[in-house]
């Protein structure tokens, strides 16, 4: 070892002659097959995400379809004005704060359990898998036979003599969408832990147990650290889950529904229909530097806490 | 390679952006890229001089390079007014003739008809190809009922004289569409919901119906070859049919695009290698069935037609069209030739345009008089009415940049109300505009109206006319007032017996809708965002709809004089009217004076609205605003407001104008006003609800009602569906008694709040 160059360590044999790897060099007709083949998904990408991204920039930017005169950051600075722009990213937020934590925490005790030698675990792991198969209209069907005013939970509750409650109509809301989420996402979460568990190889556990490690310590200091890309992964699914839980709150409630319940994407989708595009457009650039921020943490702490254990 | 690989895909996102920015992006600097290029569809006027005939043309075929015309003439009939010398009014005689003439005008020559001895009336002639005229007469039969008779004639000798009054036996509750020649020596008659295809002696070869509940048919030609083409509108868009006349089947179906307004697609025999042709409001198309295609052939807006004016039209080939057109409903019709234009020496004008989502017929009238008079601009209407989709259509060009530079705003635009849009700063403040211009200004608007026009401080649109909204009580049962807070209403409603209904409906639903109609606004601050939905006089509202019946209300059921009963005798508190002056005269008829005009409930005791007619306004993002305000200023103009006070329904808003209107319906004379117009005093009577009101004149103390009642009245009526579903999904909850008064108004507050938030 004499230094390194380019991040590569610089080997010698056994003359001490420095060893050159030659990158192959690839014949440009195999190099246009690979074009060909890369070229579908390089003019999907570019058609559908990066050019109607470049073209919110720009809406975002200018005063209106027709004019087109630059404004600056006006845009951003009326929608971040709005009171109900404001409603709608606490509520996002708080929604997120809330169900993502859950979500991840609620798989792993799932995934954890199931991995464990329990009686039916192929019927739980089928069980806690079929809400993904149920369409969204289903699940707010069965959501509103639960939770209406005249729903199921009320009817349970009057019968022990409580008051009923208006679930989609009072403080109680987020919560009853945080169920709906959990119920719907833990499945998919579970699979994804349950698969990185049986992944962590089986020398370093067998190891562990030998040198008296116990349960806990097993878990925490290997198990969790060997899963942690997998919950990073899982994270960020249910963060982006969660801000896509408007469709089933707007089945449930429609354009305007109760406060807490009004979230980012209500305001997007309403903006959108009363046709005010630069105000829809600032939203969404807003929402997408938020969405960075979070995700750039996100990655920071997996960094930190998962490197060394990834090959 | 890997720069060059970067280097490229970068030029290939710039040249997608760079795309997807020119979306919608103009053709010429003119235009606001809502409009088309339409040299190539451009028509022009052409000198038709035909003299030589008498009377009210209609009736226009045309077989080779003739025309062929019917004409009707009203004179006096003086031997009827000397035998019946006691008739109150002036005997008319009507003579029919018909005329044939060369294709490029000239004098028109009458053909000798058969005797008609009884002066029966030609209510129409068909054509066969070998010029074989069969004359369809309406007789008198003296009873009171018409019936038809068939004269086939030709070269001027009578061949057969024939009943068809089977065409009218069959009409049943419908009406007759048209009527054609068909194959095979029949006769085909379009009614609203069937065809049926007659022989010559009336027996019915077949009969083709379409889904009344959901379609319904608007025109019919035969093709040269014998096709029959048929126009069906319905849920689905409009089509042309096929028609097997001897199996009363519809063969083949051809999509028409666009074509949903109310020209309905009209068909018209195809030539030129075109099957058929069909108009829309926007222009015609002509159709090739081989290709299943339609082919644009005349934009009206470029050749300033009116299909609304066309009384018939022909397309002699696909660059002529000749119609019988009359300018104004009672004005006598007369021939035009449209003959297509060099696409090169068409007018290099300025386009300005103005859409409209629903379609309207005095806009479309007075774009086409501004264009034919300007030489510099013209302004394409766009109506959305006629699209498949005219909300989408609408959206998909607002997205893309297309904005007209004039809306019609009677409505909104589409799911904004005009408040969403004056906040989204859609409009252009017309205030400079009218302290600027020579012609109108802000004094001569009517107090009143012009302040319910006023939105924080600015006027954002035109408003020829306006009617007033206003709930009508007993003055025997509410005393002196002239106003009242929302508690005072609950209250005089609550002294009430617990069976008098508040309005005619029935249901809750109905009343609050009744409510929100007017008195949305008195609970929104627009500007604050705050709303007042949790405040003692919404619960009031909610608490007097409550007093009504859970029924739905089945308005098949109406009986207008068991609804006059009842407010007569107190069993229905209020009515709420449309105020015009002779509706006014008639309320006081009705209630024998006995009639107040308290209003809606108000914060202020102010329960009176205008409700604007044909509202204008300018797009803040045009390019030609002074062009744009010179069109819509003239519906305030005197010359406008003046010459149409007389039909227009709802009054004037010019205060000059107002006075005449109002002169109009107290007159007991008849006079020709400064402007012209003949004046007759208010006469004759009105069946209302089994009763005959008279109309008389308005007297002075009436007069002097109105006028109190329109200086009184300071807002307008600003109409917003989103706010009113949402409240009243919400109500629904405490009218079946799920909820409290408390807890629905709380629910309310917070969901309207964030509406409101959201569109301030």
């Amino acid at each position: 070892m004499r230094g390194k160059k380019n991040d590569f360590e610089q080997c010698f044999d056994v003359n001490g002659n420095p060893i050159v790897y030659k990158k192959p060099k690839m014949k440009l007709k195999d190099r246009a097959l690979a074009d060909l083949f890369l070229a579908p998904s390089f003019f999907g990408i570019m058609l559908f995400f990066v050019a109607p991204f470049a073209v919110i920039i720009y809406y975002a930017g200018i005063d209106n379809p027709m004019s087109r005169q630059f404004v600056g950051l006006d845009n951003y600075k009326a929608v971040l004005e709005n009171s109900a722009f404001r409603d709608a990213a606490a509520n996002t937020a708080t929604f997120s704060l809330m169900a993502v934590p859950l979500a991840v925490l609620l798989s792993l005790l799932m995934a954890i359990v199931l991995e464990a030698n329990i009686p039916l675990r192929s019927s739980f792991r089928t069980f806690f898998l079929s809400p993904l198969m149920v369409p969204v209209a289903s699940v707010v069907l069965i959501w509103q036979v639960l939770f209406d005013h005249h729903g199921v939970i009320n009817q349970v509750i009057q019968f022990f003599g409580g008051n009923t409650v208006d679930w989609f109509k009072s403080s109680y809301s987020q919560v009853v969408v945080v169920l709906l989420f959990l119920w719907k996402n833990l499945g998919y979460n579970m699979i994804i832990i349950m698969a990185a568990l049986g992944a962590i190889p089986r020398d370093v556990l067998e190891v562990s147990v030998l040198d008296g490690a116990s349960n806990w310590k097993q878990f925490f200091y290997i198990k969790l650290r060997y899963i942690s890309p997998s919950l990073f992964f899982v994270g960020i699914m249910s963060l982006i889950n969660s801000f896509k839980v408007f469709r089933e709150v707007y089945l449930l409630t429609g354009d305007y529904p109760f406060g807490k319940m009004y979230m980012l994407q209500h305001f997007m989708n309403n903006t959108f229909k009363s046709l005010d595009y630069q105000k829809l457009s600032a939203a969404a650039i807003i929402m997408l530097l938020v969405m960075i921020v979070v995700i750039a943490v996100l990655f920071i702490v997996e960094d930190k806490t998962g490197k060394d254990v990834e090959g | 390679m890997k720069q060059g690989r970067r280097v490229l895909a970068l030029i290939l996102s710039f040249c997608m952006i760079l795309g997807l920015c020119a979306c919608g992006k103009k053709k010429d600097e003119g235009s606001n890229g809502l409009v088309e290029d339409t040299s190539n569809y451009t028509f022009v006027e052409t000198n038709f001089d035909l003299t030589g005939y008498k009377g009210e043309v209609s009736n226009l075929v045309v077989k080779g390079d003739s025309i062929y015309f019917r004409t009707v003439e009203y004179t006096e009939d003086e031997e009827a007014a000397a035998a019946n010398p006691d008739y109150d009014g002036t005997p008319m005689k009507v003579t029919s003739r018909l005329y044939k003439a060369s294709l490029e005008g000239g004098t028109a020559e009458e053909i000798g008809m058969p005797s008609n001895e009884n002066d029966d009336y030609l209510y129409y002639f068909l054509l066969s190809d070998d010029l074989t005229f069969y004359l369809i007469y309406s007789v008198d039969s003296g009873n009171g009922e018409e019936t038809y008779r068939a004269v086939k004639f030709k070269e001027g000798e009578t061949e057969e004289n024939f009943d068809v009054d089977f065409i009218r036996a069959n009409m049943g509750d419908d009406w007759i569409n048209s009527v054609e020649l068909g194959p095979d020596n029949t006769i085909i008659v379009s009614y609203g919901e069937k065809i049926i295809t007659f022989d010559m002696s009336g027996k019915v070869i077949s009969t083709a119906k379409v889904d009344s509940a959901v379609s319904y048919l608007t025109g019919l030609t035969v093709a040269a070859d014998g096709t029959v083409y048929t126009t069906v509108m319905g849920e689905e868009g409009t089509s042309v049919k096929v028609l097997d006349v001897k199996t009363g089947e519809f063969t083949d179906e051809y999509k028409l695009e666009n074509a949903n307004d109310y020209s309905g697609g009209s068909v018209i025999a195809g030539s030129d290698g075109y099957d058929f042709y069909y108009q829309t409001s926007s222009g015609v198309f002509g159709y090739k069935v081989a290709d299943k295609s339609a082919e644009k052939i005349l934009d009206n807006n470029a050749s300033m037609i009116d299909t609304f004016s066309m009384i018939n039209q022909v397309m002699v080939n696909k660059d002529t069209m000749l119609a019988i057109v009359s300018d104004d409903f009672d004005a006598e019709g007369k021939f035009v030739k449209y003959v297509k234009a060099d696409p090169e020496s068409v007018a290099n004008k300025t386009v300005l345009t103005c859409m409209t989502l629903y379609g309207n017929y005095e806009l479309k009238q007075q774009i086409i008089k501004y264009n034919k008079a300007s030489d510099k601009y013209r302004i394409d209407l766009i109506d959305y009415s006629e699209k498949d989709d005219p909300m989408a259509a609408m959206s998909a060009d607002i997205a893309a940049g297309k904005i007209p530079d004039i809306y019609d705003v009677s409505y909104g635009i589409g799911n904004l109300s005009v408040k969403q849009c004056i906040g989204k700063g859609m409009f252009e403040d017309l205030t400079s505009y009218y302290d600027n211009d020579p012609d109108v200004n802000r004094d001569m608007i009517l107090p009143g109206v012009y302040e319910a026009l006023q939105m924080d401080g600015k006027i954002y649109f035109t408003a020829p006319a306006a009617e007033i909204i206003t709930l009508i009580a007993k003055t025997s049962e509410i005393g002196d007032l002239e106003g009242w807070t929302f508690t005072e209403m609950k209250e005089f409603v609550e002294s009430k017996p617990d069976d008098a209904r508040i309005f005619y409906s029935t249901s809750k639903e109905d009343n609050l809708r009744e409510f929100l109609y007017l008195n949305v606004d008195d609970f929104v601050n627009w500007s604050t965002g705050e709303c007042q939905f949790d405040t003692q006089g919404f619960k009031d509202i909610l608490a007097m709809c409550n007093r009504a019946s859970d029924e739905e209300m089945n308005y098949d059921d109406y009986d207008e004089k068991e609804y006059i009963e009842m407010l007569k005798s107190g069993k229905i508190l209020f009515l709420e009217g449309y105020m015009t002056p002779d509706q006014f005269a008639i309320y006081e008829n009705l209630f024998g004076g006995d009639i107040s005009f308290v209003g809606y409930p108000s914060p202020d005791r102010s329960g009176n609205y205008f409700s604007f007619n044909g509202c204008l306004a300018i797009s803040a993002q045009s390019k030609y605003k002074d062009i744009a305000w010179d069109f819509i200023k003239i519906f305030m103009t005197k010359e406008y407001q003046s010459s149409n006070y007389i039909d227009t329904y709802g009054l004037p808003t010019r205060t000059d104008i107002f006075d005449a209107y109002l002169k109009k319906y107290t007159t007991t004379k008849k006079y020709t006003d400064e402007w012209g117009n003949e004046i007759e005093p208010i006469s004759g009577s009105m069946g209302v609800g089994g009763l005959e009101v008279e109309n008389k004149p308005l007297t002075a103390d009436q007069e002097k009602a109105y006028r109190d009642l329109v200086d009184n009245t300071k807002k307008g009526l600003w109409y917003d569906s989103s706010l009113q579903d949402i409240i009243i999904e919400e109500a629904k909850t405490y009218f079946s008694g799920e909820k409290s008064l408390d807890e629905v108004c709380s629910v309310i507050q917070n969901r309207v709040t964030t509406y409101v938030n959201e569109n301030k």
